[in-house]
């Protein structure tokens, strides 16, 4: 729970500081883009801090890339 | 903002500490046992055409970064595709080393804070460098690599006590073709990592400067300093001792004792760790935020700088479950590597000697 009150603090600090400027210069195609990535990075935060597990790339390029060892 | 330059030194230092990055604490997979200081020099050598070749990349187009060469060479689909795939590279290549980083922070000093606390501060510190533009980067990599240098040349000298030459023999125990097929990891993590500065570096090259000149000098003066870590290493811990660590630096370094007053003085690899592993973690986030900037059509890579640094906090800790699946997986997925770092680049690499470099079909005259 700490955690996640750490890292919404510190991701209101980026909106505050980062994306309400670019709203405020009316680059609202920035704006959005900036948005939707945020919103990604807050939702794998979340789900990281609760433990839920997402299919990982990690483990997809491990389960392609074994058949072709190179030692 | 002008167009931020940095000097020749600046990018042999920025490269050099990427090379040096994770490389000198967590070591290399080698099975080659005594005689993987060989693997280390012929990797070396290996990865001379490799890095000419990135250096012919920028040397063709001075000003432009691998998405603009891309889009102009492939056109809107395929300069996408393949910015997608370096974007994809960069951005997975930032988060293994933040894991490496947050894994070592965590079993070597504070075993009870969380990784993602670890990541946080250090992705926070590489946003506001490159906030700040890849100058205070360039700067920053001239202090980072002289405390890099100083401290694994101290660490070697002080350490010449503690050091058993046996360990290191027999000397070409390993047969030749054991230690090239030994030099190919080597080859790819960590010399061809450098494959990401095309994304970042060339833009910011001033115009008298050699890309060639620039990435040699690189790959041998990060081989030195590997080497010296590596025949530490060897020495004084010897072979099955360092099968057994993950972190075989810095136990080589805990040994270091002189007088009963000077010990204790693991930290130091700690911070090289630090130094190194920051520019290698901002170079990685710079060239995916640039990438994402020229597939989004954003004129200012700073936009996208906090949400791709943000992300990547979680995304680092999605990687491994734990310190033995990061070993196994790394041992695992080098031809992974190689197709990212040679396979992909020398297509792309052909393409440019076709349509731009020596291969260009010249229209002859028609009175010919």
């Amino acid at each position: 729970m700490e955690l996640l009150v750490i890292f919404t603090i510190l991701f209101v600090l980026f909106i505050l500081f980062d994306l309400v400027p670019i709203f405020k210069s009316k680059n609202y195609k920035e704006f959005w883009i900036y948005s939707s990535f945020l919103a990604i990075a807050y939702t794998s935060l979340i789900l990281y801090i609760f433990g839920v597990k997402i299919p990982n790339v990690n483990n997809l390029i491990f389960d392609i890339f074994k058949n072709f060892p190179l030692r | 903002m002008g167009k931020e330059k940095i000097s020749s030194r600046q990018a042999i230092n920025i490269i050099v500490s990427f090379l040096v990055g994770s490389t000198a604490v967590l070591g290399f997979s080698s099975s080659a046992n005594q005689d993987s200081w060989i693997s280390l020099v012929i990797a070396t050598f290996m990865s001379v055409p490799i890095v000419l070749m990135y250096s012919r990349i920028m040397h063709i187009f001075p000003e432009k970064n691998l998405y603009d060469i891309t889009y102009e060479l492939l056109g809107k689909i395929g300069g996408t595709i393949v910015s997608l795939i370096y974007i994809f590279f960069s951005f997975h290549l930032g988060a293994l080393v933040v894991r490496d980083f947050t894994e070592f922070i965590q079993i070597v000093t504070l075993d009870e804070t969380p990784q993602i606390i670890i990541a946080a501060f250090l992705l926070i510190t590489c946003f506001f460098i490159l906030k700040n533009g890849i100058e205070v980067l360039g700067r920053l990599s001239v202090i980072f690599l002289f405390i890099i240098i100083i401290v694994v040349a101290l660490t070697f000298i002080f350490l010449t006590k503690d050091m058993k030459v046996d360990y290191i023999k027999p000397i070409f125990e390993t047969n030749i073709k054991e230690l090239f097929l030994d030099s190919i990891p080597i080859l790819l993590f960590p010399f061809c990592d450098t494959v990401v500065f095309l994304g970042a570096l060339s833009p910011h090259l001033r115009s008298k400067d050699s890309p060639y000149k620039i990435f040699v000098s690189s790959i041998f003066i990060s081989s030195v300093i590997l080497l010296i870590a590596l025949l530490r290493n060897i020495l004084v811990l010897g072979v099955p001792t360092i099968k057994m660590l993950y972190f075989a630096s810095y136990s080589a370094v805990s040994i270091l004792n002189i007088g009963d007053f000077f010990s204790r003085v693991e930290i130091l690899l700690a911070t090289n760790f630090l130094f190194a592993g920051i520019i290698k973690i901002t170079i990685c986030l710079y060239s995916a935020t640039k990438g994402v900037s020229k597939v989004f059509k954003i004129d200012n890579y700073r936009v996208m700088l906090a949400p791709i640094c943000l992300f990547m906090i979680p995304y680092s800790g999605f990687l491994y479950e734990s310190t033995m699946q990061m070993m196994e997986v790394l041992k695992k997925t080098y031809s992974f590597l190689l197709l990212f770092e040679v396979i992909i680049p020398i297509l792309i690499y052909i393409v440019v000697e076709i349509k731009v470099g020596k291969f260009k079909k010249v229209k002859i005259p028609e009175e010919c």
